[in-house]
């Protein structure tokens, strides 16, 4: 009978695996991005027209890119955390207004408030794409040298901020 | 098997000569699109679980399309529209796992699989065989007289 | 006022059984163990009524659910959640096992129903075991029973009750949704009923010649059902999602493909155990593993930890339940198995390495390396990110799939085609080679004709068509002798009833070998469709012509129009050279705001044109319309395959009584 104990131990680590496995979010995707300078971006800015920004206009600060989208219903939901950090200051904040109409994009934001210093437009999803977003609303911190240092997929929670997002950009901020 | 391929053959005809009464020409299928459906089979497409791009109507999907349309057109090979794609999404886009990194146990594990369960059967018989093995129990005519006539009795 | 809509209502009364059902399921569960310690051996017979009152209380439950449904009750939550007063009455009944709380539902009932029918066969028959089986049982359907009350309860009522429901999932609103979930459930649930008796064996120490009759029928039956649904599942994919195949190697089609595969090797395996009495303690470990890989399908499926194209309501806590569930009836199944199943050791021995019963271990050994494949490539992306913290994340997609088991299958193939030819205990080579050389001659010419016709193609093609027709041509020859021997002791007979009473007269036999043309018949489907698939994605104007791989499909334009349940745009092809319309849709569904896309297919024998309606383009104002044309050679055979394969589960499990008697099992059973 003791041949027999190989496939129930197999059985026993797939428990075990299951069990881990109940915990983790099927539909999260690392980002290979992390760690690699953020893609080029030459986008048109939403509150003027005919003026674009690219990454060079940050470079030598602490950005945090935030994916949001006027008919994305977890945008709202981390909407007033946005506004929060907004008013901390300790970094600047930059919108991709991803896939979206001007009108609907600017009404929101006034309606709501509006936590980025200033949002970019990505009408076509294209630079979205380049970035490896796919889903919104997504959370790139860029370092000083323009290399994305971490991704948060999905809404940010008060605990995020106060827990990863904040010490994060202080170190960085702090760091050459 | 082969008769169908004998009815293909004849189908294929068929219709040609259809064709011809026609005088019609049929729609042709733009080579590009089918170059980036090709490539979209293989690419899993993020938001929708486990589809490939080509079969998606999800947002994303049709943007990727799109992606994989205009750089064809930049004159971009096939692995180097899959790696802009991994790079960005990581090797979980690839429908099929790679055969190295992170992947390689997948590809190790079905070989290696079969060929310690056939070890593991060999030694199997060749201990069963080594074994005498013990003639089956024959039962006389009698015996199976009996047992017919006690299931008879119980069935009854 | 308020009372009216919120007041006593039918479903109460279901709601009410099915706390009764728990009650009597822990008494059925509990009566064995409560007689051992009472040293009152009668209490037991009390499980056979509780057997009969699971059934009866969990019908009226699922009664009043489905009157619920068709009332149009939406004041029960899983009512308002899955129907909607615009659903066809049909779908209403159906909407019973669309999500979640019914399913498990389905599975408990198809289980009460099971037990039932076990009770009334063994209560002449194993009057002694009975009441452990049905112990065993009972204690699954309290498992199932304390989910259903606790975590997803189908009879929870809703208030304020809203005017209307929010709609049955509309891709299941399809008549394949109806059939497919009830069969496979009644091949998972049919696995605890061998697993009920590999228990009883164990425990009470049953000898192997009496389980193993009602275990190997009991595999048969679930492996039928198994089959059936999977099939159903293939044909409800390739009618209901629109690109033009059947089987995707999708998480939820992989859960229900494992016991399947599992359940194959066990119906193979308990041949050798009762012809020449060894595997005893490797069967019962099947059973288990059958039986725990149908819970796994389960648990994947309604769980919510892998990612899947059926998005099934995510629900961690259910996920627990049914993962603890799970491994305690592994942990206590398998542990008894380890204290027990040394009794269960085989008493033969093997006369030759080439003999009939080493093949089936090959059998055995393909099987359970499909299977093991086939949970490796489910596993690995759940593994690889529970390993890496969530840092690598990989897809396992079809590819993989279809590269890993395609060689199995084939192997598969030639065991089929080479092992029903090998008699038992001893080969002699000598004749063996004689009885092949037709057989192996026939496939040597399919496959050429197949080289020859098709070049160039995958290599698998002329592979496979070599070995189905070494299949076919063993299973034919093999018939032929068997006539021609009836023939010269019943020199009288006519041909027709020398054909039918070889057939009949070894039913078990010649069950199986059809069993087997039913798969090399669905094997040359998969080959067909597999390799020679055809397709284009065009983008026309009414009135113009498209060919693919010989078929010239005329687009007419569209035509929308209104159901009860949702709104279709409809395209109007005809297929010029058949000269018949194909009527492919694109629907929504107005209540969910959910399109879903109907594909017109014109079948024959031969092939499928497969046409899909794809998205409107405009152009220069004109309505061009994206359309994909398949074509799929003999995609039919696949489901004229499940047929065949049903017709020989028939003609097997109909063995008759005098056949019965006389098997080695049973007169070695009675001879003790």
């Amino acid at each position: 009978m003791k041949k027999f104990l190989i496939p129930i131990g197999v059985f026993v680590l797939l428990g075990i695996l299951l069990a881990y496995g109940l915990k983790l979010d099927p539909r999260k995707i690392p980002s290979p991005l992390v760690g690699k300078p953020l893609p080029e971006y030459h986008l048109p800015i939403l509150e003027s027209t005919g003026k674009k920004l690219s990454n060079s206009d940050f470079r030598g600060q602490v950005v945090l890119y935030n994916v949001w989208a006027s008919w994305c219903g977890a945008c709202k939901q981390e909407h007033p955390v946005l506004m929060q950090m907004a008013a901390e200051k300790r970094v600047p904040i930059v919108g991709l207004n991803y896939k979206d109409t001007h009108e609907a994009a600017r009404q929101t934001l006034q309606a709501a408030g509006n936590p980025y210093n200033v949002s970019i437009v990505d009408a076509d999803g294209r630079v979205g794409l380049d970035w490896g977003v796919y889903g919104v609303p997504e959370t790139f911190v860029v370092d000083k040298q323009g290399v994305i240092r971490h991704k948060h997929i999905g809404p940010i929670s008060m605990e995020d901020w106060q827990g990863t997002l904040r010490p994060m950009i202080e170190k960085l901020s702090a760091g050459g | 098997m082969k008769y169908c391929m004998w009815a293909l053959v004849l189908m294929s005809m068929a219709p040609n000569l259809l064709a011809a009464q026609n005088g019609l020409d049929s729609v042709q299928e733009d080579p590009l699109d089918r170059q980036v459906l090709e490539i979209a089979k293989d690419l899993r497409c993020a938001v929708c679980q486990n589809q490939p791009v080509a079969e998606s109507n999800a947002d994303l999907a049709k943007d990727m399309r799109k992606v994989i349309r205009e750089q064809l057109q930049a004159g971009k090979t096939r692995e180097q529209i899959v790696d802009y794609f991994v790079a960005r999404y990581g090797d979980y886009v690839l429908m099929k796992p790679p055969a190295d990194r992170a992947g390689l146990p997948l590809w190790l594990a079905p070989p290696l699989v079969l060929a310690v369960l056939a070890v593991g059967g060999w030694l199997f018989m060749r201990r069963r065989t080594r074994q005498t093995a013990t003639p089956a129990p024959v039962l006389s005519e009698e015996d199976r007289a009996r047992v017919r006539a006690a299931r008879n009795q119980q069935e009854s | 006022m308020l009372l009216s809509g919120f007041g006593f209502h039918l479903v109460e009364f279901g709601h009410l059984a099915a706390y009764l059902a728990l009650v009597v399921a822990l008494i059925q569960g509990l009566s064995p163990l409560a007689a051992r310690l009472l040293h009152r051996p009668e209490l037991t017979r009390i499980n056979f009524h509780a057997s009969i009152a699971m059934f009866v209380l969990t019908t009226i439950g699922a009664a009043t659910l489905i009157h619920a449904f068709v009332t149009g009750n939406y004041s029960v939550q899983y009512v308002a959640s899955n129907s909607n007063s615009h659903l066809p009455i049909f779908y209403k009944v159906a909407a019973l096992w669309g999500s979640h709380e019914g399913s498990l539902y389905l599975w408990v009932w198809v289980l009460t129903l099971f037990t039932m029918v076990v009770a009334f066969h063994g209560r002449r028959r194993y009057p002694d075991r009975l009441p452990m089986v049905l112990a065993v049982q009972g204690l699954l359907m309290v498992g199932f029973f304390g989910l259903i009350l606790f975590l997803s309860n189908p009879f929870l009522r809703l208030f304020p009750v809203p005017a209307d429901g929010r709609d049955l999932n509309p891709l299941l609103q399809d008549p394949g949704m109806v059939f497919h979930p009830p069969m496979l459930y009644l091949g998972y649930v049919g696995f605890s009923v061998p697993f009920a008796f590999a228990m009883t064996a164990l425990i009470t120490r049953w000898k192997s010649e009496f389980w193993i009759v009602h275990i190997r029928r009991w595999a048969l039956i679930a492996w039928g059902f198994l089959t059936t649904g999977i099939l159903l599942g293939g044909w409800w994919a390739y009618y209901e999602l629109g690109w033009g195949g059947y089987w995707a190697w999708d998480p939820v089609e992989n859960a229900s493909f494992m016991p399947w595969l599992v359940g194959t090797a066990l119906v193979h395996s308990i041949t050798v155990q009762e012809r020449r009495r060894m595997l005893h303690a490797w069967n019962l470990f099947l059973v288990i593993t059958a039986f725990s890989l149908s819970l796994l399908g389960t648990f994947l499926v309604r769980s919510g930890v892998l990612s899947s194209v059926h998005a099934f309501a995510v629900d961690p806590g259910r996920g627990a339940y049914i993962l603890a569930f799970m491994v305690t009836v592994l942990t206590v199944s398998f542990g008894i198995f380890l204290a027990r199943g040394g009794f269960q050791e085989s008493e033969e021995g093997m006369s030759s390495v080439l003999s009939r019963e080493s093949l089936f271990v090959w059998n055995n050994v393909i099987f359970t390396v499909a299977a093991a494949c086939v949970l490796l490539g489910t596993l690995y992306p759940l593994a690889l990110d529970a390993l890496s913290g969530g840092q690598d994340k990989i897809t396992v997609g079809a590819p993989y799939f279809n590269a890993v088991m395609v060689p199995i299958f084939l192997m598969v193939l030639l065991l089929m085609a080479v092992a029903p030819m090998v008699p038992w205990r001893k080969a002699n080579t000598e004749r063996l080679r004689r009885r092949l050389l037709v057989p192996v001659s026939l496939a040597v010419v399919a496959g050429s004709i197949m080289l020859i016709a098709a070049w160039p193609m995958h290599w698998t093609a002329p592979v496979a068509s070599a070995l189905i027709a070494f299949v076919t041509g063993t299973i034919a020859m093999d018939y032929a002798r068997a006539v021609r021997q009836r023939r010269q002791q019943h020199a009288t007979e006519t041909l027709w009833r020398a054909l039918w009473r070889t057939l009949s007269f070894n039913r078990r036999h010649w069950g199986g070998m059809v069993v087997h043309l039913g798969i090399a018949i669905i094997a040359i489907g998969l080959t067909g469709s597999g390799v020679f698939r055809q397709e284009k994605a065009v983008v026309m104007v009414p009135g113009e012509i498209v060919e693919v791989g010989g078929e010239r499909l005329r687009f007419d334009g569209v035509r929308s129009f209104v159901r009860d349940n949702y709104q279709a745009i409809q395209g109007q092809f005809t297929l010029l050279n058949k000269n018949v319309l194909v009527l492919p849709e694109r629907r929504r569904y107005p209540v969910q705001d959910m399109p879903t896309t109907e594909s017109g297919i014109h079948s024959t024998l031969w092939r499928d044109v497969y046409v899909v309606l794809a998205e409107p383009a405009a152009g220069n104002g004109v309505m061009k319309w994206g359309v994909h044309v398949y074509v799929n050679p003999l995609v039919q055979w696949i489901w004229g395959g499940g047929m065949v394969i049903l017709l020989g589960l028939f003609l097997t499990l109909s063995m008759r009584r005098r056949e019965r008697a006389t098997s080695p099992a049973a007169v070695i059973a009675e001879a003790r």
